[in-house]
């Protein structure tokens, strides 16, 4: 039973990354890396505003969340805007935001320090007990977000003029440039989106198990995982797959040794990169590159 | 024509900056330290507590040799530490090289120093596999010795079904397989094996099991920030029997981690001497550094100490320091009497048990 909520746990919050980089891939088709460093960064704010300003968390949180979407967007505005111009191959975008999220990084460990902080306010309280397993206020909100995070993606993608439009410049950017869609402006929304979510995302861990500069990086590469196997577009395809990763990880440490639970998240992908190399959904996505 | 003024002006300076260097007869020691990188607090306070003691070196009469440390960066990881190894020993041809912080970069280097007659003293780096007969020092305990202490002290709380839960780095792995050798040889028996990685941030499925497997208490060797979350879901997962930690598990990353789920917590870590050397000691680095010394720069301070009474003892190479060394009588210093014994440990610096009580560590 706690090896179950274990993994409900981890696979929520799996769920929230893939979803959010999702979108931002999606649309733009181009690896983000500095997505990592706007989920560390969301929990550094809150930690900012409420404890070092003395705001109280409900003004403290929506902050935080606002500043990490900034962060997003001006990383989209000033870094690959300008490199699109000029039609770079999306390897040297690629490479432009492994460098930005290395001094991102830094720029966090700079300022508040490598060591562990921590925004958790009460007291460190024994978990619910539900038919024998623990769990705690913080996880239940995770997860309770999750469900949230995933049926609204879902509404908005089929439903909302945006999420259409969103769809439109996916499957193919110059038609839809035609049909007066701004690409731009369709990626400047995605990088919202996908940036509010990864905040969400990391103030949540922060919350659970505290911050470190280093945090957001496992997390990203997680829910890039999740979305190669998952494969991109379909959301059924990332719950299953951010499943799949959870449960394999769990039931291997459980079974085996904890000491493999990276191996076999990585092992499924290569599983999955040889026999279906498109994801769970199968679909082929068109004009893809990397 | 410019160009050729320049590069002659250029060489001449060279060739000055040579000859100064020549006339000084101060001696050169090497230091490898991580000055920057994950272990950077370490190498920094290092670095402080070896200046201080080199400033007071320089103008006391007591020694005639004056000292003058070179540092190199080693970044805390161990190719850049052989290679800065291999300059101190092959082109710089220092004698003494003080270093490693953890132990990782030690080991690394300690081949290099066997092989080419260098003295290498360490006051941090505490893992059992440093302790051979061969060219290697240190100030801090062994772990070897740490491991001794935890498994008498369980032996004396009749606690003989304990869990054990470990990092697996170079550092956890060593004391963990003395802490096994030690504590089965006391009859305990060992309930559970787990470990995790440095860095990890969830702890979950190996406490599960641990609780599953019901021990009356759990051995915990890992650093302060693991500790520290750790302690946290243990107390989510309503367990309540006693908790034993390592040395490191004394740091500030732990309690602003866990909280109140520290509440009664036991560790075991070398004990801060408390004597006339260190209260002088503390004082001085104080007024230097504005900031409280830790025990990791009281060890570097008598290090420099150490180095300057080999030096003014014998003719100043490698092979002398090191006889000079290993007989040496007790030297009082700011962490209390430093002996060497015939493998170059330190066995006569004291352990304290410590509990967590409200917040802070009170001695037991």
């Amino acid at each position: 039973m706690q090896i179950l909520i274990n993994i409900l746990q981890t696979c929520s919050l799996y769920l929230i990354v893939a979803i959010s980089y999702a979108i931002i891939y999606f649309v733009a088709k181009f690896f983000h890396i500095a997505h990592a460093a706007v989920i560390t960064i969301a929990p550094y704010f809150v930690f900012l505003f409420s404890q070092q300003c003395g705001l109280s968390l409900f003004v403290a949180l929506p902050l935080a969340i606002l500043f990490a979407v900034l962060l997003g967007l001006i990383t989209e505005q000033f870094v690959y805007k300008p490199l699109r111009k000029y039609n770079v191959q999306p390897f040297t975008i690629l490479i432009a935001s492994l460098g930005l999220y290395v001094v991102l990084q830094n720029i966090i460990s700079m300022v508040w320090g490598d060591a562990t902080l921590s925004i958790r306010v009460s007291e460190v309280k024994i978990g619910l007990n539900i038919f024998g397993a623990y769990i705690t206020a913080i996880q239940i909100i995770t997860i309770a977000v999750s469900a949230t995070t995933f049926i609204s993606s879902i509404i908005f993608f089929s439903y909302t003029n945006l999420g259409m439009n969103m769809r439109a410049v996916s499957s193919n950017t110059e038609l839809a440039n035609i049909f007066g869609i701004s690409s731009n402006q369709i990626i400047f929304w995605a990088f919202a989106l996908g940036s509010a979510f990864a905040a969400i995302a990391g103030i949540l861990v922060a919350f659970d198990t505290d911050m470190r500069p280093t945090i957001g990086f496992s997390l990203f590469l997680y829910g890039v995982v999740a979305i190669i196997i998952g494969g991109i577009g379909s959301h059924w395809g990332l719950l299953f797959a951010s499943l799949l990763l959870a449960t394999a990880q769990h039931l291997g440490a459980y079974y085996i040794d904890s000491k493999w639970m990276d191996a076999i998240a990585y092992l499924i992908l290569i599983i999955f990169l040889i026999f279906k190399p498109f994801g769970f959904s199968g679909q082929r996505l068109k004009k893809i590159e990397l | 024509m410019k160009k050729t003024v320049y590069y002659l002006v250029f060489l001449m300076l060279i060739t000055f900056a040579g000859c100064n260097n020549n006339t000084s007869t101060t001696i050169k020691i090497g230091a490898s330290l991580p000055l920057t990188g994950d272990f950077a607090s370490y190498g920094k306070r290092a670095r402080n507590g070896i200046d201080l003691a080199v400033s007071e070196i320089n103008i006391s009469k007591k020694y005639t040799d004056k000292i003058e440390i070179v540092y190199q960066d080693n970044k805390g990881g161990p190719k850049e530490s052989v290679n800065i190894m291999n300059m101190f020993a092959t082109i710089n041809k220092y004698p003494i090289v003080i270093g490693g912080a953890s132990s990782m970069e030690t080991l690394a280097m300690l081949p290099i120093a066997n092989v080419n007659d260098v003295v290498l003293i360490s006051p941090i780096s505490s893992s059992p596999d440093l302790s051979m007969n061969d060219n290697f020092f240190r100030v801090c305990p062994s772990d070897a010795y740490q491991a001794v202490m935890m498994a008498n002290w369980l032996k004396e709380l009749k606690l003989s079904n304990v869990a054990l839960l470990y990092v697996n780095s170079n550092w956890g792995v060593s004391l963990k397989n003395q802490y096994i050798k030690n504590f089965e040889a006391n009859g305990g028996k060992i309930s559970i094996i787990e470990s995790m990685n440095e860095g990890e941030r969830d702890f979950k499925t190996q406490i599960s099991k641990i609780i599953k497997a019901n021990p009356e208490a759990i051995y915990c060797v890992s650093y302060g920030a693991e500790g520290g979350i750790i302690l946290k879901q243990l107390k989510e997962f309503g367990y309540k029997k006693q908790i034993f930690g390592a040395d490191v598990w004394s740091s500030p990353e732990l309690l602003k981690s866990a909280g109140d789920a520290a509440e009664g917590v036991y560790l075991i870590k070398p004990a801060e001497y408390t004597g006339n050397r260190f209260v002088e000691f503390e004082k001085k680095y104080k007024a230097k550094y504005k900031e409280n010394p830790d025990v990791y720069a009281a060890y570097s301070y008598d290090v420099a100490y150490i180095i300057a009474e080999a030096l003014s003892n014998t003719d100043g190479s490698g092979k002398e320091v090191k006889r000079y060394l290993l007989k040496m009588n007790g030297f009082d210093g700011a962490t209390g009497i430093t002996k060497f014994d015939a493998l170059g440990d330190c066995n006569t610096k004291q352990f304290v048990r410590l509990q967590i009580r409200n917040g802070i560590y009170k001695k037991l």
